[in-house]
């Protein structure tokens, strides 16, 4: 109960902090994707058209879960190095501050998730209750993966400054090999891209369940969540070697 | 009375990196040539044990870099022992340092709320104590406003008082007392013997001689990261003492050749030091810069200390206490860095210190000085009774006074009215 109470304090805080001084505040949360669909939709629908229907219902279906994963792995370096100050409270374990920061960006998800509902209302799509049985699920598979790779970062940043830059440079390659704004051709011979991407899986099933208004592909949604135990089980271990050394150096 | 807490065998190893930020470049390189630089480890803290009394002030005195700070931490939970524990671990709770413990982008109550969230208090019950807190703090105007426009007493003074209010069971407070106007101070102290009569365990440390001794029920000395007594005040500041000359023998024995200092026209008392800074002379004046030996109870006196450095120092601590002849001191000043107080550090000098009225009792005195590095670590030269003045009286006061400090006494005798007799 404690620790509820803890990690929704501390998710509000991130959230004071980041908007801190800030005249939008959280309105932040609604324009960055928008202006990020925009800019896509002007690129890929208008400049260099890809011929998609329904191009920015479809780019954003698969905005929203890449923002909440790029935005967390991006930050991810700094969880520890900037909290000095609740690192030095004995009840807070490291661990708690890397939940926090994946939990934190998962709010700005479920902010954007209104105009995602409204997208498809005015695309006359409607939301299945497939959809909506699997969308937590999807979410538990993402959060895993994000916790893990999060966490093996944020240590790890701790100790190697070089890693935030790495992940800057990780991620925007990233943003290419997970198809965001094109379909992929999964005969093609980079098909094999987004099979060991685990994003990719879980945005193509976002896309499944909501423009084809079909079923969870099991065996993707195994494989990332295979992948996702993985990374969170490497964090864990990494974390347990590493966990007072980590108070000791930052 | 039941232990507060218990602390076995504790040791707290430091791994020390070379200063700079270590960078995946350096490690790669490392492990492609095989050359793994060998990592210096630090014992900061070893076998150490202790208990604390449910209740009690507990203080933990020793020079910088015995481990005090490393203790602390420990003790608070920040850090992790390598060997050993603290028992019970967790429901300790202080105040370190200024400017940890709060982020300085968030305002004083939001700042409030997570030092609340996280010392086990729910949202309700933090409601009701800020309040309390701000008022204590006397932050009602800047509450609202982020830390870091915060002036350190004003950053201590939330701090502060949200340790007192979160109510922990035990108290850490690093030199905290130092910082602050007095008046705060003195709220603190009155809040703290507050705490200690309602049966709070305290841990304090300070650099404060008289703080330790007023407040302590008990006091551990460390040195190099070793307990070296746990004992009363008294005592335990004895052993620091002593500390102090063991380090400046230990040191003496180092330097390449030894140095004589300066003879001085004295053969009472004792000197001890190294003698890389000395003072060669100390004499008395009275106001108007007349050579003295004497001078009369509440005249003013002008002490005037030549120094000489015999290595280059590049800053020097000065003390100077009187003390009568029974050893009791009555009076102690201190410069902490001759450079910032007065801009330069000469290789020979004189400082000059006015008192301008010195109301003892007619007797016996000696002015006791002292340079010391400024970390106050050993000495460089002391001069315990060495250079005596007597103070006079002309017309012997009325009531035989006694003690240290003369003051205006008068007596006289009222008829009571309602005496029936």
């Amino acid at each position: 109960m404690h620790n509820f109470h803890l990690i929704w304090h501390l998710v509000k805080r991130d959230f004071e902090l980041r908007y801190a001084g800030s005249v939008l505040g959280l309105l932040w949360s609604l324009v960055i994707p928008l202006s990020q669909l925009l800019m896509l939709v002007f690129v890929f629908g208008k400049v260099v058209p890809l011929n998609i229907s329904n191009f920015p219902l479809f780019v954003f279906t698969a905005l929203l879960p890449w923002n909440w994963f790029s935005s967390s792995l991006l930050s991810a370096g700094s969880i520890f190095t900037d909290s000095k100050d609740l690192l030095r409270h004995p009840n807070v374990k490291p661990a708690i501050l890397v939940v926090v920061s994946v939990l934190g960006h998962l709010m700005t998800l479920f902010i954007s998730l209104p105009v995602l509902f409204f997208m498809l209302y005015w695309y006359d799509f409607g939301i299945s209750w497939t959809f909506l049985a699997a969308f937590p699920l999807l979410i538990l598979v993402q959060g895993i993966l994000t916790a893990g790779l999060s966490l093996i970062i944020a240590i790890a940043n701790v100790f190697y400054r070089d890693v935030a830059p790495i992940i800057g440079l990780a991620v925007s390659v990233l943003f290419f090999v997970t198809p965001i704004w094109y379909a992929p051709q999964a005969k093609s011979e980079y098909g094999f891209l987004f099979q060991i991407n685990p994003l990719a899986l879980i945005v193509q099933n976002y896309r499944h369940l909501l423009l084809d208004r079909g079923d969870l592909d099991w065996p993707s949604v195994v494989t990332a969540t295979l992948m996702g135990m993985t990374c969170l089980t490497i964090g864990y271990l990494v974390y347990r070697r590493f966990e007072s050394d980590v108070i000791d150096a930052i | 009375m039941s232990k507060a807490l218990l602390v076995r065998q504790l040791s707290k190893r430091y791994l020390i990196h070379d200063h700079r930020q270590r960078t995946l470049r350096d490690s790669l390189t490392r492990l492609i040539t095989g050359q793994f630089t060998s990592v210096n480890t630090l014992w900061a803290l070893r076998d150490v044990n202790f208990s604390v009394e449910h209740g009690s002030t507990f203080g933990i005195i020793g020079h910088n870099g015995a481990g005090k700070s490393t203790l602390l931490r420990l003790l608070c939970g920040i850090s992790r022992p390598t060997q050993g524990e603290i028992l019970p671990d967790g429901r300790v709770s202080g105040i370190l340092e200024l400017g940890g413990g709060f982020n300085p982008n968030l305002t004083g109550r939001q700042n409030l709320r997570t030092a609340g969230i996280l010392n086990g208090l729910t949202p309700a019950e933090i409601k009701k104590r800020e309040e309390q807190i701000i008022a204590f703090a006397e932050l009602e105007r800047s509450i609202d406003q982020a830390t870091r426009t915060y002036s350190s007493g004003m950053y201590l003074r939330l701090a502060f008082a949200a340790a007192m209010e979160f109510e922990p069971s035990v108290l850490v407070l690093d030199e905290v007392l130092t910082v602050g106007d007095e008046r705060f101070q003195k709220k603190c102290l009155d809040r703290i013997t507050g705490l200690k009569r309602q049966g709070s365990t305290l841990i304090i440390t300070s650099h404060s001689q008289d703080q330790i001794q007023s407040l302590c029920d008990e006091v551990l000395v460390l040195e190099e990261g070793r307990v070296v007594m746990q004992g009363d005040p008294q005592s335990a500041l004895a052993s620091y003492h002593d500390l102090l000359r063991r380090r400046t023998e230990e040191r003496v024995a180092r330097l390449p050749r030894a140095i004589s200092p300066a003879s001085l026209k004295t053969d009472e008392g004792t000197r001890q030091g190294t003698f890389e800074a000395s003072i060669s002379s100390v004499a008395f004046y009275d106001l108007e810069d007349g050579p003295i030996k004497s001078l009369e109870s509440g005249q003013g006196l002008r002490i005037k200390l030549t120094h000489r450095l015999s290595q280059p120092i590049n800053d020097l601590a000065l003390l100077l206490q009187i003390y009568n002849e029974h050893h009791v001191k009555c009076f102690e000043t201190s410069i902490s860095s001759m450079v910032s107080t007065f801009g330069e550090l000469l290789s020979a000098g004189t400082t000059v210190c006015t008192i301008k009225s010195l109301p003892l009792l007619a007797g016996r005195y000696f002015v006791n000085v002292g340079v010391y590095p400024t970390d106050w670590s050993f000495m460089y030269d002391y001069h315990w009774q060495m250079h005596a003045f007597h103070i006079t009286t002309t017309e012997p006061p009325p009531g035989h006074p006694s003690g240290i400090v003369a003051m205006a006494v008068s007596w006289a005798s009222v008829e009571d009215d309602r005496n029936t007799l």
